[in-house]
């Protein structure tokens, strides 16, 4: 019984730092302490109820629990103070203001582009099939 | 007493310490400041921790046929749990989420630093003597992945 609770207690606290951890490799850390943690839990569960049908489960666990950390620490790439953390609300409000801004200009002058003249009269230089005739309804 | 309920009494035990190695495991990673020292802590419950539950286990059920698989547990962990650990420190290291001002040691370093100081020495020598031994791969230059 105090082990369950101090199983319990112990996921809690990790999951505490799997939530807040400042990298990712904090939270692989953190995933594979949660994973050795289910598996006393098991351990504790088929000792409680006299099962040995969960032992299967505990080996498989204990198979396959490195693989998470090591495809996230071999993929995982360096990146700036400034791209870790998380933005504020402000700030994404900001960003978003932005994009939308880049965006109508963006479409602002495409539609001037259109209107003025049709798009096979510009690609006829950069795109490799531009040769090829095309009809005047196409984008 | 018969042995059956010292056998008990010795699971009770072993449970209640791989829990709290657990718990404290828990403790550590939320409390420790860096990648290193959490990794330190994670550790103890997914060998020590998990070595006593298994053992715990082993004596309250006192059974033959399950003593096999609880021993693939405890042998897989033992394999896997190095292997995502050195990946783990060694992408920290590459990444530079090492706190180095946390760090009493810092061997790998030095070394790399010495690495590097003698690939353009022998760089140097090697152009001086008509680039011998240029075409060769150089064992002492880091990956720079």
């Amino acid at each position: 019984m105090l082990s369950a609770v101090m199983l319990a207690a112990a996921a809690v606290l990790v999951l505490r730092r799997v939530e807040a951890g400042p990298s990712v490799l904090d939270r692989v850390v953190g995933m594979d302490v949660l994973v050795s943690t289910i598996l006393a839990a098991a351990v504790l569960y088929a000792a409680w109820t006299g099962r040995t049908d969960f032992i299967p489960v505990m080996v498989v666990l204990s198979l396959v629990g490195f693989v998470g950390a090591v495809t996230l620490a071999r993929f995982v790439a360096a990146e700036s103070e400034d791209e870790a953390r998380i933005l504020s609300p402000q700030e994404v409000a900001e960003l978003e203001e932005q994009q939308t801004a880049v965006i109508d200009a963006l479409d602002s002058a495409v539609s001037g582009v259109g209107d003025r003249r049709p798009l096979d009269a510009e690609t006829h230089e950069t795109g490799p099939g531009a040769d090829e005739p095309r009809d005047g309804g196409a984008r | 007493m018969s042995w059956t309920v010292v056998a008990d009494v010795v699971a009770a035990l072993c449970f209640l310490g791989g829990s709290l190695l657990a718990l404290v495991a828990a403790v550590g990673l939320v409390r420790f400041p860096d990648l290193l020292s959490r990794m330190h802590a994670g550790t103890k419950p997914q060998v020590l921790g998990l070595i006593l539950m298994v053992v715990g286990l082993a004596l309250h059920l006192r059974r033959a046929e399950i003593l096999g698989l609880l021993m693939l547990v405890v042998v897989f962990q033992m394999i896997t749990a190095p292997v995502a650990a050195h990946m783990v420190g060694r992408a920290g290291y590459r990444t530079g989420r090492i706190r180095q001002d946390l760090l009493v040691r810092d061997e790998l370093t030095i070394d790399l630093d010495a690495a590097h100081l003698h690939a353009q020495e022998r760089a140097a020598s090697g152009e001086d003597r008509g680039g011998h031994g240029s075409g060769r791969p150089d064992p002492a230059r880091p990956d720079p992945a």
